[in-house]
């Protein structure tokens, strides 16, 4: 039985993460008014919310334990794509106000792209411009998001010229 | 003639040019986006979603309608063509579809869809438009105790009639909750679970964490699971169905039609269970049923307007209880509620031009998409053929802009990164993330409601037990929870969903 525990941990591990987010949101409740029924204060709900939780998790785990046949390999983590692509959204993130919005579409695109491995430079790159280009005139100038072409991480500062007599 | 006064301010507000540009726009958008590979209609209202906050609250609900059939259709189009349902509603139309398609009849298979989505789309529309009102007056009537117990009932329906583990869908449910709970207590002022980050302040960004679950996560399921897919049908012909073809169709549209319209209106229901039904229905009763997985219109027929017509009659729940039936529901709430406009039964009454100008829009749109897919199937077919490599890095550079731009906030990029993580792991963990996403809106409306509901009764908790609706409610959520669990139910709901 502990093999196939360990050959199909999937259920386990869902059971034992159940129960883990339902102590830490039990453990941050407790520092929540708990009140009384008539008067809930904010921590009323939220303790039996998440005692509930820890119960399902338990019930889950209890079910993997019974049931070991029924769980199924973890499976293989794409590690690569879950770098790339988060860090690429996480990039974007970082660079958006300094770099300006035509540039990190790039970078982020670019980035994001490479966790593909059908991709090639010569064609991710002109898509990453076309991109760039479509982005900036869909979200700074069709819908108004205040944001700079090319920000001032950047020599040159530079906003779309329509932004200034904001007509709309 | 309420009913006809009403629909004339619908149609007036439907029929405004602008709204009706809003209407195409989100129509055309839609299927362009579910034609793409990889993207369900979650991810593609979440994306786009962004993109309404600078229109008035109806053109938006509008247009945001207009993605979700739109992306549906477009789904049923790439699960004919390429044996890739676009999304979970489609998966059965592919089994007929896309042998017909072999055969060379892509274009009957599709034009057969068109067809029975625009019924099923006409009669769930007329259906919206006479249940709705009655509806929502009667929920008007509801007090705190009751819509505890209704919603209570809708999450569990949402997912005792979905497919998979129910604890652990449970579970979903209860995280989603407490997710909700994040950012400031209304009742005490009290902020919870934000750490203190004032980012977190108001909560949880639903349309970055929405992002986040369906589109990043599924981005990281599908390179995953990536491969180069091949187009067979190049060009589609033959549009025209067959008189044969015609009769063989009636009926099969007529049941799908009815089985959708009353399945869509259930919790959970909707636009998937429907076409399944519909499909297991129709392999029953139908004279051509040796046909069926080698081609049989009927399997095309059936599914197809029982999807649309569930997609349509899920707007009932949504629009009179402002309770989700499924996730999609769930963002159009969240929508609302950005718009300013408090979901609920009030809608009807306060918001006539809303409420009926989405109802009409929607038949306009069923209307648009006929028009729309059968010329531009071309145009469809080369959409196809756009490889994922080059499809996931612009969603994730669309993803990214639309997070930022809710509140022109980076964190919100980042709360949609981390719950990217979230839904991928999920995935991995074989969790469902609809559930989640249910419970995330619906988190501090149930909170208010028995807040509400113990302050009446004095801190007595069996007031759910003893207020005779309440009770009803309940007891029927129990059923459901013990009619899934029980053994001999759970084997033949296995069968229902391996068919």
């Amino acid at each position: 039985m502990l093999i196939t525990l360990i050959e199909k941990p999937r259920e386990l591990i869902a059971g034992l993460l159940i129960i883990a987010l339902g102590a830490g949101f039990f453990l941050s409740s407790q520092n929540l008014a708990f009140g009384t029924a008539i008067r809930m204060g904010p921590g009323y709900f939220p303790t039996i919310l998440s005692a509930l939780l820890v119960l399902l998790g338990i019930g889950i785990t209890l079910l993997a334990l019974r049931h070991p046949s029924d769980g199924a390999a973890f499976g293989k983590v794409a590690w690569r794509a879950v770098v790339l692509v988060l860090g690429s959204t996480l990039l974007f993130g970082l660079t958006l106000r300094g770099l300006g919005l035509a540039p990190t579409v790039v970078i982020v695109v670019l980035l994001a792209a490479s966790a593909s491995q059908y991709v090639r430079l010569r064609t991710a790159l002109p898509l990453a411009i076309c991109l760039a280009a479509f982005c900036c005139l869909v979200f700074i100038k069709g819908l108004g998001v205040p944001l700079p072409l090319t920000g001032p991480w950047l020599a040159v500062e530079f906003w779309w010229p329509a932004t200034s007599t904001h007509s709309q | 003639m309420d009913l006809l006064s009403d629909l004339a301010i619908g149609f007036s507000t439907a029929l405004d040019p602008v709204n009706l540009l809003y209407c195409f726009v989100g129509v055309l958008l839609g299927t362009a986006i579910g034609v793409l590979p990889g993207l369900g209609p979650v991810a593609t209202i979440a994306m786009l979603l962004p993109l309404t906050f600078g229109l008035d609250p109806v053109s938006a609900l509008i247009m945001l309608a207009g993605i979700y059939y739109g992306a549906q259709y477009g789904g049923s189009t790439t699960a004919i063509l390429i044996n890739l349902p676009g999304e979970s509603s489609s998966v059965v139309t592919a089994i007929d579809g896309y042998q017909m398609a072999k055969k060379g009849r892509a274009g009957a298979a599709l034009a057969t869809a068109a067809l029975g989505s625009f019924f099923a789309g006409t009669v769930a529309t007329i259906l919206l438009a006479v249940a709705a009102p009655s509806l929502a007056s009667a929920a008007l009537r509801f007090g705190p105790t009751e819509y505890f117990s209704l919603m209570v009932l809708g999450l569990v329906a949402s997912v005792a009639l979905a497919s998979g583990s129910l604890i652990k869908a449970i579970a979903m449910i209860v995280v989603g909750l407490l997710l909700g709970l994040v950012g400031t207590d209304v009742d005490s002022g009290v902020e919870r679970f934000t750490f203190d980050m004032p980012e977190l302040m108001d909560g949880m960004n639903f349309v970055a964490l929405s992002m986040g679950v369906f589109g990043v996560g599924e981005i990281l399921r599908n390179i995953e699971h990536e491969h180069t897919r091949s187009v067979m049908v190049k060009r589609v012909s033959g549009l025209m169905l067959t008189r044969e073809e015609l009769k063989r169709i009636v009926g099969p549209v007529l049941r799908g039609t009815g089985l959708g319209s009353i399945l869509g209106i259930l919790p959970g229901g909707g636009a998937m269970l429907s076409s399944f039904a519909a499909y297991a229905l129709e392999k029953r009763v139908s004279p051509n049923s040796a046909e069926f997985g080698q081609g049989a219109i009927e399997g095309v027929a059936a599914p197809e307007s029982a999807n649309n017509a569930g997609a349509q009659t899920s707007f009932i729940p949504m629009l009179t209880l402002g309770i989700p039936s499924n996730p999609v529901m769930a963002l159009m709430i969240g929508a609302m509620i950005i718009q300013g406009i408090t979901p609920g039964p009030n809608v009807v009454t306060d918001e006539p031009k809303l409420f009926w100008g989405m109802i009409t829009s929607m038949w306009i749109g069923n209307v648009m998409l006929v028009l729309l897919n059968l010329p531009l199937i071309g145009l469809w077919v080369r959409v196809l053929t756009i490889p994922y490599h080059v499809l996931f890095p612009a969603i994730i550079a669309f993803c990214s802009i639309g997070a930022y731009s809710v509140s022109n906030s980076t964190f919100d990029v980042y709360i949609m990164a981390i719950f990217g993580l979230v839904g991928y792991l999920l995935i991995k963990l074989d969790f469902e993330p609809a559930p989640l996403l249910l419970g995330f809106v619906l988190g501090p409306m149930l909170e208010e409601n028995l807040r509400r509901a113990m302050l009446l009764s004095r801190g007595d908790p069996l007031v759910f037990v003893t207020h005779p609706l309440s009770l009803s409610l309940l007891v029927a959520a129990l059923a459901l929870i013990v009619m899934v669990v029980l053994p001999g139910i759970r084997a033949k709901r296995e069968e229902a969903f391996s068919e």
